[in-house]
């Protein structure tokens, strides 16, 4: 799939987003105006609800005062992340699929509403959540101890929530290649633990409690990260599972200086991957039990270290290739855990004289009674009033943004076994197809519009491929709990011009058997009222040794479909090759 | 109430054109994708009825006062459905369209409250009646070769005969199978004139022989309908009028009726005994035609309302009618043989429920 292919409903994200932001600073400047006028007319305070630093009680602890600065930055680079041009369209295809696609069955139903908004509304979707994001950040910036300040820290834990589950699908835990190199569990969970954090008494930011608190979270944190990194399921101990996350960053076009020491670290996790390992493990563990139980420093600056090595080697930096929705977890938590510095002093330096200070604090309350209202209307305004449109029935541009998926890598796990029969009665499993790349895809027999264009298509690839046809199995599993026998899938095959391909396997059985590898391969299907089915479509690519490689979403719309059957035939020729 | 005065449609196509063109359509005289209804008495029947972009299957028991929504699910409808019913099974079908080019079948025999579903060898004609409960067993009409006439036995699909075999070298295209008393059936279609457009069979379809009497430039035959000695076959002939043919003895021989014109539309009748309702055309529009003597003699009740697509009567000289127009498929219940028609209000769900919201597949 090209870059212009995913990026060019960009402009229509971009004027969404304009409007939206001239419909925000229109309206906080009418707060801001009302406020300066109520203020010319003698009133010295703005309203309870926005009430800052006005006293010198009031004076922030300087590592609350980074750790919410922190948190504010982070909330806005996400959200200009999700104003990337690429992610309308690709955000789907590219970061929610391949996690639904290693989870379980479960997690694709829970999935699936949000994923299917995206799906039919993939501007009005990017755009509430770029503007819940960057108003999140805005308000959080602004600070202050009133009920909005405390709402924003609020929210920001119920969208981290949200995020987690409905974008992050629990930080990939329910998946195997879980570890601390790649992130897991999560950098929306630090984003929840530094609200969280937030909302302590101020008072136990001035007496150091909440910074003796930061400190132990993290180490727990490292502990727990610890754990999962020594599980040997999780592949870590393995040259091709503990390099898999350097691999991506040295695969990604950057500067040599960045470049350079990720290289090496991903050839040492390849050759060497128990000592990596081992090393990361004893740091870890180190690092995370010295939080714990010791109030050093030194600890906190090996935590600190430790993150921003991690966030360059393993992460990238978080934010590169164009449909990064956040920096990853490093970062972020080498951010909370320096709030959690055990120097810092307990109040803020005094700024001047009492007087002084309330004179420019009431200077500023228009601005903030401005901001504070964009901030608002972006986290809860936006969300409310472009709700009936994500709700409604889908886009125009819906179709093409579905059939954006492109070829995606997944993560290497075994393919889901199953023993079902094919058109001609032969009984086919999928461990019996090791030895040879098999395509695994799902349709309907009596499907009416693209399961026999996407059919279609597989074939035209593989009569493409000439003799390297022999080399590949094509294996299609029957999605509809109606029409589930023998008979069904060889009248597919038979009135489709299949019956000719020596390597097509379509797949009857048992509904209940049908249905259990459908779930096992993640693939949703509903039985409308009234009509065809509706079901997950794309082909997996499995590997001679049995496990996933890569995945091509539903390209059968009539935009795509010619070259549906090209993408599947040079897929097919890499990985052969 | 509709006192049979609102006017169909003029056009300027002559009688015989429209006999032309019934004749060339690809598809058939009486379509599948259209509001049809199979009643079994006055207050229970079936209705193939349209709804966003899929065909439902509906049912009553009291005269369309409520309806059930009997539809067979997971299989896609937009090309219409064909249906037969016997006083123990009812099978139904789905029409080709788009990618669908096998039509799915469903048989129940538990009124449509679930359905046994089968797959035909290949796509069924376009025509109401494309799928007919046989003496043994379900029969259809496939599109492959001009008209494929097959049979479900213990061992599957079997051919019973095709368009080839019937008229060799011909143009003929069939269209529907009906099925009379015992062994007796009859094979209907369209084509040039001066092709047989109808053929008969008196053991269960094994053999075929062109309809005796049927005009001899018929351009199409229309299923005959009718019950026990009495059946109805009206034919177009090629001079743009309907022949009608009766049969007082099973099908045996076939007597001529009075003649209507083509109408403007297309084609729309039913019968219940000796009792036809049937549109014909007029100078001033398709008008509803009534027979109480298995159409040897005909009623005219006036100008029929637009876009009649089934007439049924029922008896008593009352029945039911449907139609299309730009504002959607009615259900009109009728009176005095075609005198007057008044609305029947279908639930609101009926015209909904096909508007899915579900994704692509």
């Amino acid at each position: 799939m090209s870059g212009d292919a995913l990026t060019d409903m960009f402009p229509q994200l971009a004027a969404t987003l304009l409007q939206i932001l001239s419909w925000l600073v229109g309206a906080g400047l009418l707060t801001g105006g009302a406020l300066w006028w109520w203020q010319q007319r003698g009133a010295s305070q703005g309203p309870p609800l926005l009430s800052g630093a006005r006293t010198a009680r009031d004076l922030e602890p300087p590592a609350r005062r980074f750790l919410r600065i922190g948190l504010g930055l982070l909330w806005l680079v996400d959200g200009l992340l999700q104003a990337q041009p690429a992610m309308p369209a690709g955000f789907v295809a590219h970061t929610l699929t391949p996690g639904i696609i290693s989870g379980p069955g479960w997690l694709v139903d829970l999935v699936q509403p949000f994923a299917q908004a995206w799906v039919h509304h993939p501007v009005a979707a990017d755009a509430v959540t770029v503007c819940i994001e960057l108003g999140l950040g805005l308000l959080v910036l602004l600070g202050g101890r009133g009920l909005l300040a405390r709402s924003a820290l609020w929210a920001s834990v119920l969208w981290s929530a949200v995020v987690w589950v409905g974008g992050q699908f629990f930080g990939g835990l329910l998946a195997t290649g879980a570890s601390w190199l790649t992130g897991a569990p999560g950098a929306v969970l630090v984003y929840a633990l530094a609200a969280a954090l937030l909302l302590l008494r101020w008072d136990r930011w001035s007496s150091g409690d909440a910074m003796r608190l930061t400190r132990r979270a993290v180490g727990l944190w490292m502990l727990a990260a610890a754990t999962v990194q020594a599980l040997p399921w999780e592949g870590n101990w393995s040259g091709r599972g503990l390099s898999a996350p350097f691999e991506i960053g040295a695969h990604t076009g950057q500067p040599t200086v960045f470049l350079a020491p990720i290289t090496v670290a991903a050839n040492l996790a390849q050759s060497h991957p128990a000592a990596v390992n081992a090393a990361v493990l004893v740091l870890l563990v180190t690092i995370g039990t010295g939080l714990l139980f010791s109030s050093g420093s030194a600890f906190v600056a090996g935590g600190i270290i430790m993150g921003l090595a991690t966030w360059w080697l393993a992460q990238d930096f978080g934010v590169l290739g164009g449909l990064a929705t956040d920096p990853n977890t490093a970062l972020p938590l080498a951010v909370v855990l320096a709030a959690g510095w055990p120097r810092w002093p307990s109040r803020a330096r005094d700024s001047g004289p009492g007087t002084e200070r309330q004179a420019h604090l009431g200077r500023s309350l228009p601005l903030r009674a401005s901001l504070t209202t964009v901030g608002v209307g972006a986290v809860v305004a936006v969300p409310i009033l472009l709700l009936g449109t994500l709700l409604g029935p889908p886009d125009a541009s819906a179709v093409v943004a579905d059939s954006r998926g492109g070829v995606i890598a997944v993560p290497g796990r075994l393919a889901p076994e199953f023993t079902l029969t094919d058109q001609s009665g032969t009984t086919v499993s999928m461990s019996r197809l090791r030895g040879t790349l098999t395509l695994v895809t799902f349709l309907d027999p009596v499907c009416s519009d693209d399961c026999p264009i996407i059919a279609n298509q597989i074939a035209a690839a593989d009569r493409a491929l000439g003799p390297l046809a022999r080399q590949v199995q094509i294996v299609a599993i029957d999605t509809n709990p109606i029409f589930h026998r023998v008979e069904d899938v060889e009248a597919f095959t038979r009135s489709h011009g299949l019956g000719d391909l020596r390597n097509w396997h379509f797949l009857a059985g048992p509904p209940g058997q049908l249905g259990d590898v459908l779930a096992a391969y993640s693939i949703i299907v509903q039985v409308p009222a009234v009509g065809m089915i509706a079901h997950g479509e794309g082909i997996y690519f499995v590997s001679s040794d049995g496990t996933t490689t890569t995945y091509l979403g539903d390209g059968a719309s009539p935009a795509l479909s010619h070259g549906y059957s090209t993408l599947i035939e040079q897929e097919i020729r890499r990985l052969l090759a | 109430m509709l006192s049979a005065c609102s006017s169909s449609p003029l056009t300027p196509v002559s009688p015989q054109d429209r006999a032309q063109r019934l004749a060339t359509a690809t598809g058939a005289p009486l379509r599948a994708a259209s509001p049809w209804l199979l009643m079994r008495d006055s207050r229970s029947g079936d209705a193939v009825w349209p709804s966003g972009a899929a065909f439902l299957l509906l049912r009553t028991i009291d005269g369309w006062r409520h309806v059930t929504n009997i539809t067979p699910v997971a299989v896609p409808t937009g090309g219409g459905l064909t249906m037969a019913a016997s006083s123990r099974e009812l099978v139904v079908a789905a029409l080709p369209f788009d990618q669908l080019v096998v039509s799915p079948l469903l048989r129940s025999t538990s009124a449509g409250t679930g359905w046994s579903p089968e797959e035909l060898p290949g796509g069924l004609t376009l025509d109401r009646e494309s799928v007919g409960l046989g003496p043994h067993g379900v029969t259809a009409v496939l599109r492959a070769g001009g008209g494929t006439v097959v049979e479900k036995g213990r061992h599957g699909w079997s051919v019973l005969t095709d368009a080839s075999r019937l008229v060799p070298g011909g143009h003929v295209r069939l269209d529907a199978l009906s099925w009379g008393v015992g062994p007796r059936g009859w094979l209907t279609g369209h084509g040039p004139a001066g092709s047989p457009v109808a053929f008969t069979t008196t053991d269960s379809g094994r053999t075929w022989a062109a309809v005796a009497g049927l005009a001899s430039d018929a351009v199409v035959a229309l299923s005959p309908c009718g019950g026990n000695q009495t059946w109805t076959m009206p034919a177009v002939r090629s001079g743009g009028t309907m022949s009608i043919a009766v049969s007082a003895d099973g099908g045996a021989t076939w007597a001529n009726g009075s003649a209507l014109m083509v109408p403007l539309g297309r084609p729309a009748w039913g019968c219940h005994g000796q009792d036809v309702w049937m549109l014909g055309g007029a100078s001033d529009g398709d008008h509803v035609y009534s027979s109480a003597n298995a159409g040897l003699t005909w009623s005219d009740h006036g100008v029929a309302p637009a876009g009649v697509t089934d007439l049924v009567p029922t008896g008593r000289h009352a029945g039911f009618a449907t139609a299309v127009t730009a504002s959607g498929a009615t259900l009109w219940a009728v009176r005095g043989d075609g005198a007057s028609f008044s609305r029947v209000a279908l639930p609101g769900w009926v015209a909904t429920i096909g508007i899915q919201a579900v994704p692509r597949n």
